[in-house]
C-alpha cells in the first residue's frame, strides 16, 4: 500500500506515491549538495527541477496515473547521478585520479578523489567536530569515536586533553568527502531483543551470532557458575561486574536509532547512499535484507532468550534503581548504617506528612537532574538527536520543580518548627566528697546506657550526632559550666532546652530528655553525651550542666572531650539557620584547681604531691 | 583505463561545442537542445546539460530570456552572446582541424 502525494515540481502538479517520493527528495537532496559548491548552483538545481517536472509530466500524459519508484529510476538515469555528472562535466582533467583509483581503493562512487586529510567536520559536530573529523578520516561511525575518546579520557583525563590538541590543530573542513558511510543502527529485522546485536553484526559485516554471544557470554557465565557455586543465582548478577555489558547494552539500546528507511539500512552496511544504490535497493528491498524464515523449533527457541533476557534487563534495572537510592543515601552520608532512611528522617522531620513530602522531593530533585544528565551524555556521545517529547519534558519538568518546592516546604516547617525555645533547670543530688576534691570524669555507656567507667580506651569522636544503634540516636549536645556555689556545698544541676513550633512543643521535647551520671565516692561521672526519645526529631535538644563549687574547695577533671566546655545552640531566625558556639572556660585534665574568691585558681606541684594518696585510681594510668 | 572512462573523456570535450552551435542556429530552451542531441545520435546524460549552460551563462558567453509556454512554467530560451560567438568560431575552427586530423589517421588503416 502506498500513499499519493502531490507535489510542485518548478511549477508542475504532479502526483507521485510516497516511496518514490522519498526517493525523489533524497535525489535532488543529493544534487543539492552537490551542487552547493559551485556559482550558480541554485540555478541548475531549478533547471534540473524543471526538466524533472517536464520528464514526470510527459510520463502523466500515457496515462500513468502517478509518478513511481520505477519512474524516478528511470527519471535518474536519464539525468544521471551527482557523481555521473560530475565525473562528464568535471573541468581539471582526471588521469590523476585514475592512477589512484586503479592503486588504492575500489571504491565504486567513481571520480570523487580529493588527498585525505585530517580535518574538523562540519557536518558531524558536536562539540569542536574533532570526532567527527576523525571517523571521516578512518571512515567509522563518529559515535564509535566519541565512544573511544569518553574511554581515553576516563584514563586521567587524557582524551579530554588529546580532543583540545587537535580542536586547536585541526582546520575546519571546507568541503567534505561524500565517503560511502557507514553507521551503526538497531537492525529492526533480524533483532532478538533490541537489534543491537545485529545492527553490530551489520554494520562490522560479522554473523549477528558473534555479538550476541560477546554480549551474552559473562551473563551465562556468571549464571552457571553461581547455581554450582551457591544456588543464588541472581547475586552475582546484581552485584558482579556484570552490568557493564548490560549498561552498555542498554546505552546503545537506547541512544542508537532504528534502521527503518532504505538509506538507513544501506548507511548500516556501509553501502554508499547514492540513487542508483538506493533503487537498487529499494527493488531488492524484498529479496535480500528480508530475514530468514526460522522453523518452529528455532523461533520458539528465540522466544525463550526473548523472556529470559528481559528478564534479567527487569532485575538489573531494579538493581539499578537501587544503586540510585543508595548514591543518593551517601549524599546524606548515612550509607554506614542499615536503617539508614528512617532514623534520619525521623529526626529531621516532625510528622509523616513532613517526611514523605521530604523524601519524594529530595527523590524528584535528584533523580531527575541525574537522568538527564545521563540522557545528555548518550547524545553527546552518540551523536544523534533524538527527539524527546514534549510530554516527557513538561512531566520531567513538573516533577523537578515539585520536588524543588517540596524541599523548600518542608525546609521551611522544619524552620517554623525552632520557633520558640523552652528550658528548664533541673537540680540533680550531689553527695558532698569527703576529702574536699571531687574529681570530675567522662562516663563510658555502652549500648544498654551501662555504665562502664574503668574502661578508658574509648574514641573522641562524639562531635555532634552518632547512631548508637540502628534507632538511637545519641547527641553530643552537652556542656559544662564549673562556677562558684553561693553556698558552702557542691551542686550539680542541668538545664534541659529544645525547640518547638510552640512552648507547649518545645515543652514536650526537652522534658524526657535523660540526664545519665553517677556518682563513687569523691569521683562524679558524666555523659559524653543523651539519647533523644524514640520518634523525637532533633530540634536542638540541648544539655547544659552546672557544676557549683563552694569556695576554698577543690575540683580536677579527667579526660573530659574538649568539646564539654562548649555551649552550642541551633537557632532558625527569619529562614536561616544558624548554629551558635559559646566556649566556658576550660580546664586542664588531671590538674586541681581550688575555688578562690574570684573562680577558680590553679594549684601548684606542692598541692597536688600531698594530695596525690587520695586519688589512687589514678595511678592505674 | 577503461572503456567508458575515456568515452566519456572524449564527449566532455565536444559537448559544449555542439551546445552551443545549436544555440547559434537558433534561440533554444534547454529540452529542445536535448532533443536535437538525440535526434542527431548524441546522447548525453541530461544532468550535465544544465551545468554546463550555467558555466556558459556565467562565462557571458550565453544570455537568456524567460518565454510564456503553452503547456507549462515559462522556459528559458538560450542565445550567443558576443563573445559567445567569437568563443564558438575558435571552437569550430579547432574541430575542423581535430576532425580531419582524426579522420585521416582512423581512416589510413581500413584494417582496424
Amino acid at each position: 500500500m502506498n500513499k499519493i502525494i502531490n507535489i510542485n515540481l518548478a511549477g508542475r502538479l504532479i502526483p507521485i506515491d510516497e516511496s518514490a517520493y522519498d526517493l525523489l527528495r533524497d535525489y535532488l537532496n543529493r544534487l543539492k549538495a552537490f551542487f552547493s559548491r559551485e556559482e550558480g548552483g541554485d540555478e541548475i538545481l531549478q533547471d534540473m527541477e524543471d526538466r524533472i517536472g517536464e520528464l514526470f509530466q510527459d510520463k502523466l500524459k500515457k496515462n500513468s496515473p502517478c509518478i513511481t519508484a520505477a519512474d524516478i529510476s528511470e527519471m535518474i538515469t536519464i539525468m544521471g547521478s551527482p557523481e555521473q555528472i560530475e565525473n562528464e562535466t568535471a573541468e581539471e582533467a582526471q588521469p590523476k585520479s585514475e592512477q589512484r583509483k586503479a592503486g588504492n581503493d575500489h571504491q565504486a562512487s567513481a571520480g570523487r578523489t580529493r588527498q585525505r586529510h585530517l580535518f574538523r567536520s562540519k557536518k558531524e559536530q558536536m562539540v569542536g567536530g574533532v570526532c567527527g573529523g576523525l571517523a571521516s578520516y578512518f571512515n567509522i561511525d563518529p559515535s564509535i569515536v566519541r565512544v573511544a575518546l569518553v574511554l581515553i579520557t576516563l584514563a586521567w583525563g587524557t582524551g579530554l586533553i588529546v580532543y583540545l590538541i587537535l580542536w586547536a590543530l585541526l582546520p575546519l573542513a571546507e568541503e567534505e568527502p561524500n565517503l560511502p558511510k557507514r553507521r551503526l543502527y538497531r537492525n529492526p529485522r533480524q533483532k532478538v531483543v533490541g537489534g543491537v546485536c545485529s545492527g553490530i553484526a551489520a554494520y562490522a559485516n560479522i554473523d549477528p551470532i558473534i555479538p550476541r554471544v560477546v554480549f551474552a557470554a559473562p551473563l551465562l557465565g556468571i549464571i552457571f557458575f553461581g547455581i554450582l557455586d551457591n544456588g543464588i543465582f541472581f547475586f552475582p548478577v546484581l552485584v558482579g561486574g556484570l552490568p557493564t555489558l548490560v549498561l552498555l547494552y542498554i546505552i546503545l539500546w537506547a541512544s542508537l536509532p532504528e534502521a527503518t528507511t532504505v538509506a538507513e539500512k544501506l548507511e548500516m552496511r556501509g553501502g554508499t547512499v547514492d540513487v542508483q544504490s538506493l533503487s537498487q535497493a529499494m527493488k531488492s528491498n524484498e529479496e535480500g535484507i528480508v530475514p530468514v524464515r526460522r522453523s518452529g523449533l528455532r523461533s520458539a527457541f528465540s522466544l525463550l532468550i526473548k523472556i529470559f533476557v528481559f528478564f534479567i534487563l527487569g532485575i538489573i534495572l531494579l538493581a539499578l534503581a537501587g544503586i540510585i537510592v543508595a548514591v543518593i543515601a551517601t549524599f546524606f552520608g548515612l550509607a554506614t548504617t542499615s536503617a539508614f532512611l528512617f532514623p534520619l528522617s525521623g529526626l529531621i522531620t516532625e510528622s509523616e506528612t513532613q517526611k514523605w513530602v521530604l523524601w519524594i522531593s529530595v527523590v524528584l530533585a535528584l533523580v531527575l537532574p541525574f537522568i538527564t544528565i545521563i540522557r545528555l551524555l548518550v547524545r553527546l556521545v552518540t551523536g544523534r538527536k533524538k527527539k524527546t517529547s514534549k510530554l516527557y519534558n513538561a512531566i520531567a519538568g513538573i516533577l523537578f520543580s515539585a520536588g524543588v518546592f517540596g524541599v523548600f516546604w518542608v525546609a521551611s516547617s522544619i524552620g517554623r518548627d525552632f520557633k520558640t525555645s523552652y528550658r528548664k533547670t533541673y537540680p540533680l543530688s550531689l553527695a558532698q566528697p569527703t576529702n574536699d576534691t571531687l574529681t570530675i570524669r567522662q562516663m563510658i555507656m555502652d549500648d544498654g546506657g551501662e555504665v562502664d567507667g574503668e574502661e578508658m580506651g574509648w574514641d573522641h569522636e562524639t562531635e555532634g550526632i552518632r547512631f548508637r544503634d540502628d534507632t538511637t540516636i545519641a547527641i553530643s549536645n552537652l556542656s559544662l559550666r564549673i562556677r562558684k556555689s553561693p553556698d558552702s556545698l557542691y551542686h550539680l544541676e542541668v538545664q534541659k532546652s529544645a525547640y518547638g513550633k510552640n512552648s507547649r512543643r518545645a515543652q514536650l521535647l526537652a522534658e524526657p530528655l535523660q540526664f545519665i551520671y553517677k556518682q563513687e565516692g569523691n569521683v562524679l561521672y558524666l555523659p559524653k553525651d543523651f539519647t533523644l526519645p524514640k520518634g523525637h526529631p532533633f530540634r536542638g535538644q540541648k544539655m547544659r550542666v552546672e557544676l557549683q563549687v563552694p569556695e576554698g574547695k577543690v575540683f580536677r577533671t579527667e579526660d573530659l572531650v574538649d568539646n564539654y566546655y562548649t555551649d552550642r545552640s541551633f537557632v532558625v531566625k527569619r529562614g536561616k539557620f544558624r548554629y551558635e558556639a559559646n566556649n566556658y572556660p576550660s580546664w586542664d585534665d588531671d590538674n586541681y584547681y581550688k575555688m578562690g574568691k574570684d573562680g577558680p585558681v590553679d594549684q601548684d606541684e606542692r598541692f597536688k604531691d600531698t594530695d596525690n594518696k587520695d586519688t589512687t585510681d589514678n595511678g592505674d594510668r | 583505463m577503461n572503456t567508458e572512462n575515456t568515452q566519456s573523456q572524449m564527449r566532455k570535450g565536444v559537448l559544449e561545442f555542439c551546445i552551443l552551435s545549436i544555440i547559434r542556429q537558433s534561440e533554444v530552451y534547454p529540452s529542445e537542445i536535448i532533443e536535437q542531441m538525440k535526434n542527431a545520435g548524441l546522447s548525453i546524460l541530461e544532468g550535465t546539460l544544465y551545468p554546463l549552460l550555467t558555466r556558459l551563462k556565467n562565462a557571458e558567453l550565453l544570455s537568456y530570456r524567460w518565454e510564456e509556454s503553452a503547456s507549462g512554467p515559462p522556459r528559458k530560451y538560450f542565445s550567443l552572446t558576443e563573445k559567445g560567438a567569437a568563443f564558438y568560431l575558435e571552437l569550430e575552427s579547432t574541430w575542423k582541424q581535430l576532425a580531419d586530423a582524426v579522420n585521416q589517421l582512423t581512416q589510413a588503416r581500413p584494417g582496424s
